[in-house]
């Protein structure tokens, strides 16, 4: 119930550096950092799902969902890195837009479904 | 205390939901003409669309290269590429005071044709690519730095992006 927020200040000051790194570096390193605002967006949803486990005392398949939606996010950033891959393969980026896709609509549904089954426990308690 | 608590819980919980919710929209809204082929085949404007969309994706890139078919013919004006449809059109060609293959009057386009050394009226239907009725056919006249393209009827469109360079091949 309780949040650490000593450890999520240390993710938090992780998205900060990053971003700020991210920032920075444009132009230089064009082809790395291409797509680091993407990335940050991600990272920092992934952030307040982190913070939201905490917070919420799930239980069973709701919180098994829960951990589903944080990890489809995972395949959503990793998306972004296999279009710079696709790209130096002289393959079409259009798979890893795909890719990125089908992990929004996992994390999507997947949260969706969590918050409902958590939220329709909590009414049926009360 | 436990009321508070509750209470950011959902706040939190709304706040994520919505946000993810956007970003899955958001990423169909951007790439759902990346579904051209499945959804609806052979539609011209549509493969415009695409091609849009695939430099707006490559231009980010430092070296970077795509391939798009449509039917169209397609030769260079300039450093442009047009795209020249079968499909007849109305127009009225402009004599304007300017100089340039492309210019922007007051939010209007207008691109120049050698061929009648006229002006034709032309309308962005994307962030690199044009339309118009241009000498008489729905053209799209795509704001290429470099064109290398000449061909006829039905185009296999090399599209590369080369440090600041964008060339339809």
């Amino acid at each position: 119930m309780a949040i650490a927020w000593r450890k999520e200040l240390d993710y938090l000051l992780f998205l900060l550096v990053v971003g700020l790194l991210g920032l920075l570096a444009k132009g230089v390193l064009d082809v790395t950092v291409a797509h680091f605002s993407n990335v940050i967006t991600v990272a920092t949803l992934v952030f307040g799902l982190l913070v939201l486990k905490n917070i919420v005392s799930w239980v069973d398949i709701s919180e098994k969902l829960y951990d589903a939606a944080v990890y489809s996010l995972f395949i959503v950033i990793s998306s972004f890195f296999l279009r710079e891959v696709l790209n130096v393969l002289g393959i079409s980026i259009e798979y890893a837009l795909y890719l990125e896709g089908f992990g929004y609509f996992l994390a999507f549904a997947f949260l969706l479904l969590a918050s409902l089954l958590y939220l329709g426990r909590k009414f049926v308690k009360a | 205390m436990r009321f508070q608590s509750l209470f950011l819980e959902y706040i939190l919980l709304i706040i994520l939901a919505i946000y993810i919710t956007f970003l899955s929209y958001s990423w169909y809204e951007n790439n759902k003409s990346y579904f051209v082929d499945i959804l609806k085949k052979d539609e011209i404007e549509r493969k415009i669309e695409l091609l849009d969309k695939v430099i707006y994706n490559l231009i980010s890139f430092k070296y970077a290269k795509d391939i798009v078919e449509i039917d169209v013919s397609a030769r260079c004006i300039d450093r442009y590429t047009i795209l020249i449809t079968k499909e007849r059109c109305e127009s009225t060609p402009i004599d304007l005071q300017y100089s340039g293959m492309i210019i922007e009057v007051n939010n209007t386009y207008y691109v120049y044709s050698n061929n009648t050394e006229k002006y034709y009226l032309a309308f962005p239907i994307g962030y690199f690519i044009l339309e118009s009725c241009y000498e008489g056919f729905t053209s799209y006249i795509v704001n290429t730095t470099n064109c290398e393209i000449f061909c006829m009827n039905k185009c296999v469109i090399n599209v590369v992006k080369n440090e600041s360079e964008l060339l339809i091949k």
